[in-house]
């Protein structure tokens, strides 16, 4: 295999709250009957984490699996393991109706890290970020900008936004412009 | 702005997060149709002031098509429910007629 | 004008039904953030950086922007094009394909499912082999095409247009939700999880036999195949939308860039150049070749397009043939496609219409045709042009009148077939 690299191989730009590209991440689409115990256990076997409920993401260092809608979940895991995790997917799943797809390449993985993340955000989205309805644990598609977008808080400051890959640096120079604004003072 | 509940993943959407994909319960036409049958289906639309039954696609959410019961002159969203059935359900049905008594719609009332 | 319409006052007319939002607010809260670099997303491929510091001239193509050709130091853009053109066509050309659609359907009625969408069979395609495929609205109009593969037994990849990667990822989950919601079928878009190349013209596979890892001998057209070219992971599609023999390669995105660097260095000593999306337009219609967009404009059903052999009469049903069966669609006083050759040899204005003898009830020049596409063909050394006319096929080789934007000036061109170059096909099926 060629040195894969990501949409910005890393791109970050430092402020007072800094938005840096997380580099390559394994992702993958699994689709199916997500209350199927066999599913269930191959995302617990390949993430360690415990498979997450409605609107939730299931963290874990570098790996976890987040609720994509009622019959599809994204199982993150290292880019360098992909390849065996969907052979361990297909393995547990065989003769059940379910489609798992390498979908690593597709999408960029960026940060937003610092003080007032949660209004940078905010500002882009019509999602509603107040701390009362999202925190850490919570996942949520919507918009940013003009681009669909996911994202989850991975601690009170920090915030992880999947976006596809054509539109990463899009998605990163929304993002600077948004910090560079500053706070709102909403939250 | 718009706000639907989506009855699929749970979430309040915003209008911007929708999708809007016109008129609810159509009823497919295919090859053996009449003609009067597929212009129904294809090209008759009601065109109410006042109860809607619409299709919406969260399509920056989960991505999944609902549909709604609305009130085009007022915006009042009287609820929305799964795609997949060919008539409203009752109790969407109850609360329109608690508001809206003698509405009709289509087939329906 | 209410108030005259109605022969009443002005005050008697009434106020209009009040829509929100009823405050006003300003036009920098509507933009918000759009606005300098991000007043829109530009989508870029794995490769587009490379294309910017290699003399592309780009174009939009929906959000994305795509090389419509690379002009060197001392070249007009139309220079540009015809060398390119004239390269793929002698030697190696390489087109970054990446924005086309990909489409994995998968599932027990996958098949039964892709049967419905488009006009001809594609749940009997074989395991390894490639279908060029059509889908209509249930209106009956052509919405797209592409060259559908079947990965496995359950499992098969669409190709869609540029434009149509979005559009029918969402029209299938429209059907699959609302219509047929208990059919065992799952769709995801894979587009962008792979950067795809065209490499095109009679030395693509000395090319690829040179990076090596994959014997291509044992690839017959219109079929595909996994494994290892040059050490990129890849999938070999042997496929020609340019009438050259041609392997459209697919590598995961984040090796685009260096696959696509290797093959211009590995192919050096052949000659490879990267073409364009305007010398992509011009060999696929040399070839005849349909671009929906461009033959295609939302009233034009396959039939017009000459294309009957993809509507299967097998299948009972499928988007659009109820439309088809409609009196005036099926119907032989259809403008259809011909391909059209002016008699001077210049190019026909893109656009113009055939015109006919009387005008209408508005007193407007009555018409009998227009052009669909039209390019100056370097490789036939004279204008091309495909268009829709009146009955066209029945009227191969008459002569008709089209306008140009200057009133007193007309063009006459011959109805021809609108295959111009190498119509026996002997040049991709080496």
């Amino acid at each position: 295999m060629s040195d894969a690299i990501s949409a910005l191989q890393g791109r970050s730009t430092a402020g007072e709250v800094t938005i840096r590209e997380a580099g390559l991440c394994g992702m993958i689409t699994l689709r199916g009957d997500l209350s199927n115990a066999k599913l269930r256990a191959v995302c617990k076997k390949i993430t360690g984490q415990v498979f997450p409920e409605k609107r939730k993401i299931a963290l874990g260092e570098d790996r976890g699996v987040a609720w994509m809608s009622p019959d599809e979940v994204l199982v993150m895991l290292p880019y360098a393991e992909v390849t065996d995790a969907l052979a361990q997917i297909d393995a547990a799943l065989a003769g059940q109706h379910y489609l798992a797809e390498n979908v690593s390449d597709a999408r960029a993985l960026i940060h937003v890290e610092g003080d007032f993340a949660r209004e940078i955000m905010a500002k882009l989205t019509p999602a509603d970020l107040h701390p009362d309805s999202f925190a850490a644990g919570d996942f949520r598609r919507s918009h940013l900008g003009q681009v669909a977008a996911a994202f989850w808080m991975v601690d009170a400051d920090r915030f992880a936004v999947v976006c596809f890959r054509s539109v990463a640096d899009y998605v990163h120079d929304l993002l600077v412009a948004s910090a560079k604004a500053g706070p709102v003072g909403v939250f | 702005m718009l706000t639907l509940h989506c009855p699929y993943c749970g979430t309040d959407a915003d209008e911007t997060d929708l999708h809007a994909g016109g008129q609810a319960h159509l009823k497919r036409h295919g090859p053996g149709s009449s003609d009067d049958q597929f212009e129904d289906y294809m090209f008759m639309r009601e065109n109410p002031k006042g109860v809607h039954f619409e299709r919406w696609r969260h399509v920056y959410g989960c991505g999944k098509w609902f549909l709604a019961a609305r009130c085009t002159a007022t915006l009042e969203v009287f609820g929305t429910y799964p795609a997949q059935t060919t008539e409203p359900p009752q109790d969407i049905c109850d609360k329109i007629t608690a508001k809206r008594p003698g509405w009709t719609w289509g087939d329906f009332a | 004008m209410l108030s005259n319409a109605l022969n009443t006052a002005i005050p008697n007319v009434g106020t209009t039904t009040f829509r929100p939002p009823y405050t006003p607010i300003s036009m920098a809260a509507i933009a918000g953030a759009a606005r300098d670099g991000v007043f829109q997303p530009l989508r870029k491929t794995p490769m587009s950086d490379w294309h910017n510091a290699n003399g592309a001239d780009n174009e939009p193509v929906g959000q994305w922007r795509r090389p419509f050709a690379y002009v060197r130091a001392g070249e007009t853009v139309h220079d540009a094009v015809n060398r390119e053109v004239t390269n793929a066509r002698s030697n190696i050309g390489l087109l970054d394909a990446s924005t086309l659609g990909k489409l994995i359907v998968k599932g027990p009625d996958a098949g039964k499912f892709l049967d419905m969408l488009y006009t001809n069979m594609m749940s009997n395609l074989a395991v390894g082999k490639c279908r060029y495929g059509l889908m209509c609205s249930e209106n009956g109009f052509l919405m797209d095409d592409g060259v559908v593969a079947r990965i496995s037994e359950d499992t098969w990849l669409c190709h869609t247009t540029t434009g149509g990667a979005d559009r029918i990822h969402a029209w299938m989950e429209d059907w699959l939700q609302c219509e047929w919601w208990d059919w065992k079928v799952y769709v995801a878009n894979v587009t962008e999880q792979w950067a795809q190349v065209a490499v095109v013209g009679p030395k693509a596979k000395l090319l690829l036999d040179k990076l090596g890892g994959m014997d291509l001998t044992a690839l017959p057209f219109m079929q595909w195949q996994a494994g290892k070219i040059g050490g990129f992971d890849a999938r070999v599609f042997r496929i020609s939308f340019s009438g050259e023999l041609s392997y459209e390669i697919a590598v995961p995105a984040g090796q685009g860039r260096a696959f696509w660097e290797a093959l211009i260095a590995a192919g050096e000593e052949f000659g490879v150049m990267p073409y364009g999306t305007e010398a992509l337009h011009i060999m696929r219609a040399e070839k005849g070749f349909i671009m929906i967009g461009d033959e295609t404009d939302g009233t034009v059903i396959p039939q017009d397009l000459n294309l009957h052999w993809a509507l299967s009469k097998k299948k009972d049903d499928y988007l659009g043939k109820r439309a088809h069966a409609r009196s005036f669609m099926d119907n032989p006083d259809r403008w259809r496609l011909v391909g059209l050759e002016t008699l001077d040899g210049s190019v026909l204005p893109d656009g113009a219409y055939a015109i006919a003898d009387g005008s209408n009830a508005n007193g407007q020049r009555n018409t009998q045709g227009r052009v669909t596409s039209t390019y100056h063909s370097p490789t036939l050394g004279r204008g091309i042009a495909m268009g829709l006319v009146h009955r066209g096929p029945d009227r191969m080789g008459e002569v008709i009148t089209f306008n140009t934007v200057d009133d007193a000036k007309t063009v006459a061109a011959r109805i021809v077939d609108p295959v111009f170059y190498d119509k026996e096909g002997a040049k991709q099926n080496v």
